[in-house]
């Protein structure tokens, strides 16, 4: 089961990934977007934090949409918003509970790509964070139809969402300051896809 | 009276936006406002969903707020602010694609006649139409 004390310890994972990983991430910015991707999402996850230090939520929703104001308020850019309405759509699947298993995770990971969705107009194949996501959702459900249990897949969705990342490489940009690039966006791993990739691994390692 | 909000990634562009549609319309008092720019004085270039939030609830009327917004992130910030809006009033709020110089001096001038919030959208949209038949290079 998903706790409350997993949840947290599932953020605190990210905010010590994004700032481990700030150069990386926006190095791969830098070759085809404005080059601040690691940056924000470091100073993303230093303000969650900060923020559910604050003051703690008493439950999993209140988790989720204590994280997705932090985000909208201090990412910047369009990945604010975008994980901000990820998560504040997943704050919906968990509502007032304490623990929450697989079949809540799938309806919070589905809901909030839908969230993404609506608000980037972004689909499948555009090079965007969705190309992680999409495939990570779908692993997530097959683990389930083939009666895995949560850790499992997890674990699942973390490799899919790796794999979706590194599918990027070769795609030529739809969406975001990197279309603008057209054919010179080939060649480079998109960074959004890359971050979601990250958080999807945290995910496998605290959640389970 | 229809509300306009101007964003742009630069709150500079958005506020010289709003006072060039505001000094063309024949009203000087129609509102019209900006948002846009990061940081801590918003200097920086960039969109931030909660300044857009609160700029569309200052600018709310229950005629409706036309919102006209420069590219990428700002239209994403935009979309972002209206949907953490509640309900009633989201309904009020309207993302239009027209261009923000053209379209916003379009809008201006039919707020200043008192027009509805369809006939703003539409001169908003047509922002670009003089402009096209007098340069005359949009004919392939």
């Amino acid at each position: 089961m998903i706790t409350l004390e997993k949840l947290r310890k599932f953020f605190l994972s990210l905010q010590s990934i994004y700032n481990d990983k700030k150069l990386y991430l926006s190095e791969l910015d830098s070759a085809i977007g404005d080059g601040d991707h690691g940056v924000n999402m470091a100073r993303g996850f230093d303000a969650v934090i900060n923020d559910l230090n604050a003051k703690p939520p008493v439950d999993l929703e209140g988790v989720f949409k204590s994280v997705s104001m932090s985000l909208i308020k201090t990412v910047g850019g369009a990945s604010g918003p975008l994980y901000g309405t990820f998560f504040r759509k997943m704050s919906l699947a968990a509502g007032k509970k304490n623990e929450i298993g697989l079949d809540e995770w799938i309806d919070g990971m589905s809901k909030g790509i839908e969230g993404i969705v609506q608000l980037g107009k972004a689909q499948k194949g555009d090079k965007t964070m969705l190309d992680a996501l999409f495939p990570a959702l779908e692993a997530l459900k097959a683990q389930k139809d083939a009666g895995k249990d949560l850790a499992d897949a997890l674990s699942a969705s973390a490799k899919a969402a790796q794999e979706g990342a590194i599918s990027t490489i070769p795609l030529i940009a739809k969406k975001g300051r990197a279309s603008y690039l057209g054919e010179r966006s080939a060649g480079h791993q998109d960074p959004g896809a890359t971050s979601s990739a990250m958080l999807l691994q945290a995910a496998a390692d605290t959640l389970s | 009276m229809v509300s306009l909000v101007l964003v742009s990634h630069s709150r500079a562009l958005a506020q010289a936006a709003a006072e060039l549609a505001r000094k063309v319309s024949p009203k000087s008092d129609i509102p019209i406002f900006a948002a846009g720019g990061t940081g801590t004085d918003r200097s920086e270039l960039g969109t931030d969903v909660i300044d857009i939030l609160e700029t569309i609830q200052k600018a709310y009327s229950e005629s409706g707020v036309l919102i006209l917004m420069d590219l990428g992130s700002a239209v994403i910030s935009s979309r972002a602010a209206v949907e953490m809006l509640d309900e009633k009033e989201a309904a009020k709020v309207v993302l239009c694609s027209a261009p923000i110089v053209e379209g916003a001096v379009g809008a201006a001038v039919q707020i200043a006649a008192g027009a509805t919030f369809d006939e703003v959208k539409e001169e908003a949209l047509n922002g670009l139409v003089g402009k096209q038949a007098e340069i005359g290079d949009t004919e392939f």
